[in-house]
This record gives structure tokens, sequence and C-alpha cells, in this order.
């Protein structure tokens, strides 16, 4: 039994895997970390990843790319109809939805987008199986936040035809923030956390607040069409300009140059992502003239200028949304292959000075281990209290903060059931009684919104105490949302309990 | 949202003359709240709050159960397992094995689980072997019937 994570997105997918205690992205028979999203028929073969992706030089109306985008969506979609403009494969609308017409084996073929995800997954589960050999496959799916009921379904079809057991599906923001163990090791950390996904072609920014190490979206902003391959493409635009100034040709309109050429740019983005230099090399990019150029990481800087500013506005825009300011914001997580880009990550820690910026895992792995440590938290349990865990994703909590007045010099209650306390739940405190004290009063007041009303719910006395004592008092929020509070001297063991019902 | 911590214990007032225990108003209606379905603790809540026994019911529920625990005489069956032929494991009276044949169906999952660690400690091949008593070799020994009487 081994339990994996897997990201499918829109141009590449990750696949990890937890074990004994340590999650790890498996790398495909490539030795690559993420397998491109990419599925090409030719002649005698169908092929998915790094193969399918050199392929499309040769074979570009038989490859599909970015199978993610239409999935689960409406062949008269506006977004879709923008993509399948732009793609060389030939779409065409079967019961509403998308179908990619292509010629496999000297014939003509029809995928369903189901399908083609279905032989991503399938690629998935061969290096799973290189990873931990036979068996049951658990895993978690991650899907974007703003996937439909429909798509989630589809998504969760494909992988169970390739094999795996899906466990649960879940959104990418919060596996993101579950990989960096926010809130699981310590139950009362809270924190505010920006999550900024830059996809392939999509990117998107969450916010989540972690409370009692529970996530809860605050707010959310997609911004289509703007992802890592934009880089890419203001990269290439650079290069055809380039070329035409040395080799005197405009290669805009030949397909097979401009992929050629746009497949060199994006190695030269990934170079540029760790080195300061890259050297964009193609023989016979055109008419067998041979280009080659050496592109630095501040020329690349300066071609992305308005990129860079794009993101920052998405930034502020979602701030905006979520009425917080920068300093609201602890913590921010990169994820998505677009986030290499070392100067898309300075400009947002310039952006958002007083948060932690948390680059320690790969931009492009954060996704598939935070699902990989989902599938721990999962596997071994009864298939129905998974399917319920996951369905119920509502939670009750306080309403407001429950206070126990004490003394000290400023008179503040001391708040020991702070607001949003899930119910159930328990807490314990210790009081201690003054030199000479044998009687006490606990009153117990549930605050306003604001911070000066309060008003009282109950009140415990106790009298005939021993002088100095300590008492252990234990605050819990019942099932049904009744609050029973129990105060217990320590060495006689009296006792003196009461219940405060809920409305 | 400021938690105050606890350290130092913070100090209770003294009571008035004649005051007593008392609840004087009810908790304001809770607040639900949609969460992202992933973690530990969104796990652990749905658990607690799901499952039979909550925080506040298992002492009462664990304390209920010792006793019962110590109720169950597990029968002394040495005699009995060295007459069993481990291959005939399917035709076994399995309960018997685990020296539960009084309880029968009437035993517990709880109680099972005890009678089949105790039958285990008890005989397991590596702890008779410490005992100087002989041991077949493989699956003749009668210790396989135990393991078979649990499943």
């Amino acid at each position: 039994m081994a339990a994996f994570g897997i990201h499918f997105g829109t141009c590449s997918s990750c696949l990890a895997v937890y074990k004994d205690g340590q999650t790890d992205v498996i790398a495909n028979d490539l030795g690559d970390r993420v397998t491109p999203c990419v599925v090409a028929f030719t002649e005698y073969e169908q092929s998915v990843g790094a193969a399918a992706k050199q392929g499309i030089i040769r074979n570009a109306n038989n490859s599909i790319c970015h199978v993610k985008k239409v999935i689960g969506r409406d062949f008269n979609d506006a977004l879709v109809q923008d993509y399948i403009s732009t793609w060389p494969v030939t779409v065409t609308n079967k019961d509403g939805f998308c179908q990619f017409d292509v010629e496999y084996k000297g014939k003509p073929a029809s995928f369903s987008p189901v399908e083609i995800a279905s032989n991503i997954y399938a690629k998935m589960l061969e290096t799973a199986e290189s990873h931990g050999g036979r068996g049951i496959k658990d895993a978690v799916l991650a899907v974007p936040s703003n996937f439909t009921p429909k798509q989630r379904e589809l998504i969760s079809e494909a992988a169970s035809k390739a094999g795996f057991n899906v466990l649960r599906l879940i959104n990418e923001p919060a596996a993101a923030a579950l990989a960096y163990d926010l809130g699981q090791e310590k139950h009362n950390e809270e924190c505010c956390v920006l999550v900024l996904r830059l996809g392939g072609t999509s990117t998107d920014a969450t916010i989540l607040q972690v409370n009692h190490g529970i996530y809860q979206v605050i707010s959310s902003v997609t911004l289509e069409k703007y992802g890592g391959e934009n880089f890419t493409d203001v990269l290439t635009e650079n290069l055809v300009s380039e070329f035409k100034r040395q080799a005197k040709c405009d290669i805009k309109d030949n397909r097979r140059s401009m992929t050629k050429l746009r497949l060199a740019a994006e190695m030269c983005k990934h170079t540029l992502s760790t080195l300061p230099n890259a050297q964009c090399a193609v023989d016979s990019l055109y008419d067998g003239i041979d280009f080659h150029y050496n592109v630095s990481r501040g020329r690349f800087e300066i071609l992305c200028n308005n990129l860079l500013q794009q993101c920052v506005q998405l930034i502020e825009q979602i701030l905006r949304e979520a009425k917080l300011s920068k300093s609201d914001i602890n913590k921010v997580i990169l994820c998505g292959g677009g986030a290499n880009v070392p100067i898309l990550q300075k400009s947002i820690s310039e952006c958002l000075l007083d948060s932690v910026l948390l680059t320690s895992i790969t931009c492009d792995e954060v996704i598939a281990i935070g699902a990989a440590k989902q599938t721990a938290f999962l596997v071994g349990k009864e298939p129905g209290d998974i399917k319920r865990n996951a369905e119920s994703n509502e939670i009750r909590c306080l309403s407001h903060d429950v206070a126990v007045k004490v003394e000290n010099e400023s008179n503040k209650p001391l708040i020991v059931l702070p607001k949003s306390s899930l119910i159930p739940s328990r807490k314990q405190h210790s009081f201690i009684l003054q030199e000479e004290q044998t009687t006490l009063r606990m009153e117990i007041y549930e605050m306003g919104s604001d911070d000066q009303s309060q008003d009282l719910l109950a009140k415990i006395i106790m009298r005939d105490l021993p002088a100095g004592a300590t008492i252990q008092s234990s605050f819990h929020l019942r099932r049904d949302g009744d609050l029973h509070i129990t105060c217990q001297e320590t060495t006689s063991k009296k006792e003196e309990s009461v219940t405060i019902a809920i409305s | 949202m400021a938690v105050t911590a606890i350290d130092p214990p913070s100090i209770l007032p003294v009571a008035n003359e004649g005051e007593t225990t008392m609840v004087v108003k009810k908790l304001s209606e809770p607040q639900t709240q949609k969460v992202e379905p992933v973690g530990r603790w969104y796990e652990a809540y749905l658990n607690r709050l799901y499952n039979k026994h909550s925080v506040s019911h298992h002492s009462v529920e664990s304390s209920s159960s010792d006793e019962s625990e110590d109720d169950t005489e597990i029968e002394d069956n040495t005699q009995f397992l060295m007459s069993l032929d481990p291959k005939d494991w399917k035709n076994q009276d399995h309960y018997k094995v685990l020296g539960l044949a009084k309880l029968r169906y009437k035993a517990t999952e709880d109680q099972i689980k005890k009678a089949y660690k105790r039958q285990v400690l008890h005989h397991h091949p590596d702890k008779r072997k410490a005992r100087g008593l002989n041991v077949k070799e493989g699956d003749d020994d009668y210790f396989t019937c135990i393991t078979r009487g649990k499943c």
C-alpha cells in the first residue's frame, strides 16, 4: 500500500509519494520530476510526456496539450473557444463537450478530454509502479479551487480509469499550505497565508486563514491567460526579432520554426531560473540557417517587466477583495512552475515585505507533496469515512470569545476559548489562589464583537479551599454545543461544575 | 485575535458572601464556516464529531469497559490446543481456541482482541522455546490455530 499525491497541471504534472513519514517526488522514466502533460498520436504509437512534447515539432496536429483547460467545460464556452482557436489539433463538438480528432496509426480517431487525461494518469501510474511495485495505489488529486463539481467528477474518473484509487480531491491552495505543514504541528498556530500559483497558462492567488489547524479560504482570484507560458512567449518574440536581425528572415508564419524556437526559448527560461546566462541554439531553424544567441538573465528580466507588474497587481487586487493590508499576510507560498523565475520571487517579496516567502520546496512540486501528505492522513480509514469527511466541509464553531475574569493589573479577562473554537473541543487551564484565599469566584463571560461589551454566562463558586491552592479547570465544548466547565482543587479533589447551554 | 498566554497561572478573585454557582445566560448561537477538507486536524475534528465516544464520554466508557474486561475469564485450554491439527483450521472452533468458549458470539470485539493477545503471549513458539517446551517447525505447530482463530 502506498500513498500518492498527484498534481495534474495544464502544462505539466507531478507525482509525490508518502512513505515512512516522508514525502518525496518520484522522477519519471526519464529522471524528470515533472512530466509534461502532452499526449501525442503517431503512425506507430501513442506517447505521453517529454517524448510527446519533443514530437510537437513534427506532429503538432496530433499532439494534445493543455487538456485540463477543456475537461468538463462546455464546447461553446468563450474560454474554451479561445484556447481551441490557438491549438493546431482539431477539436470538435460532441454532445456539447470537446472532442479531439487526431490521426492514430494511419486512421482517424477521436478522444474525449477524459480519455486524454486518463492517458496522462496512466503514465503517472507507470511511474508510481516503478517506485513501489504493484498493489493498490491510493491517491489524492489536487484540483484548482474554481473547478466545478462536473470537472472534479471527470478528473476523478480519469484517474480511476488509469488505475488509481482516488481517495479525495483537494484544492490546490490548500494542498500547497499542507505541503509546508502550516498549522499541522502546533494545533493553535494561527496565520494568514497567500498562496500564489503561477501555472503554465493561468495564475491564481488565494488567501487562506489557518486557524486551529483548519484551512479556510478568505478570498480567491484567478487570472486566466497569465502564466509561465507568457514568459516563454515574450522570450520567443525577442528571439524571433533577433533571428530576423541575424539572418534577415521572418519566421513568424512558419509554424514548425516557431515551435522549434519556442521549445528552445523554454529551455532558456528554465536555465535562467538557476544560471545568469543561457545559450539558445537551434540548428537549421529556418531554411538551413542555424541560430545561436546568448540570453542573459538581466535581458530576460527587462523583457518580463510587464508580466511582473501584472503579478504585483494581482496581489494588490486580492488584498483589496479580502479587505486586508499587506502586513496581515504572514506567509506567502509560491507554487507552479512559473514561480521559479527569480525576479518574480524578488518582486513578490519586495511587494510583501512583512511576510515570509516559503520556497524551500521546489515550486512545481509543492502541490503534489501537499496532496501526498493528505493521502497519508486518509490511508487506512474506512472508505465511508473518507467520503463523508470530504463532503461535510463545514464546521461549527463559537461565534464569540469566551473568557474568565481574573485578577491582574489590567483587569483584562482571560480568553479561554477564542472565537471560532471548534465544536466539539476541549481546553484545560490551571488557576491559582492567593495566599490565605479560601474561596473563589470564576465568572465566565462571552465577549461581544467589540472589545467593550461582555455578557456574564455563569459563575462558579467554591468555598473552604486550602490556602494557596491550585485549581485545574477544564472547558469542554460538547458535540451538541453545550459548554461544560469543571473546576477541581488539586490536593483535596474538591469539584464544582457547571453546564452552559447553547442557543 | 490574540490568545493570552496562561503562563504563569492566573489568579481567580475571592467569592462574595452568599454567592452560589449558577448559570445566567446561554451561549450565543454557533457559526458555521466553510473549510478546506485537508489536514490532520480536520480529520481529527470530524472523527471526534462522528465517532461514538467524544472526549467527555471517553473517560466514562473506558472505565466501564475496564470492569467488563476484568470479568471475562479466559479459559486455559493448552490441552485442547495441543490436540488440534493445524491443517484442519477451517473446521476448528475459533472461540474455543481463543478461550472464549463460554461467551461465544456474545464476546465483544475488545474481549476477542484481549483473548487473542493473551493466547499469543502465552503460546507463541518463541515463548515456549524459552520455557524449554518442544515446538514443531513451521505451520505444523498449533500456534497457527490461534492466528487463524483471530481472523
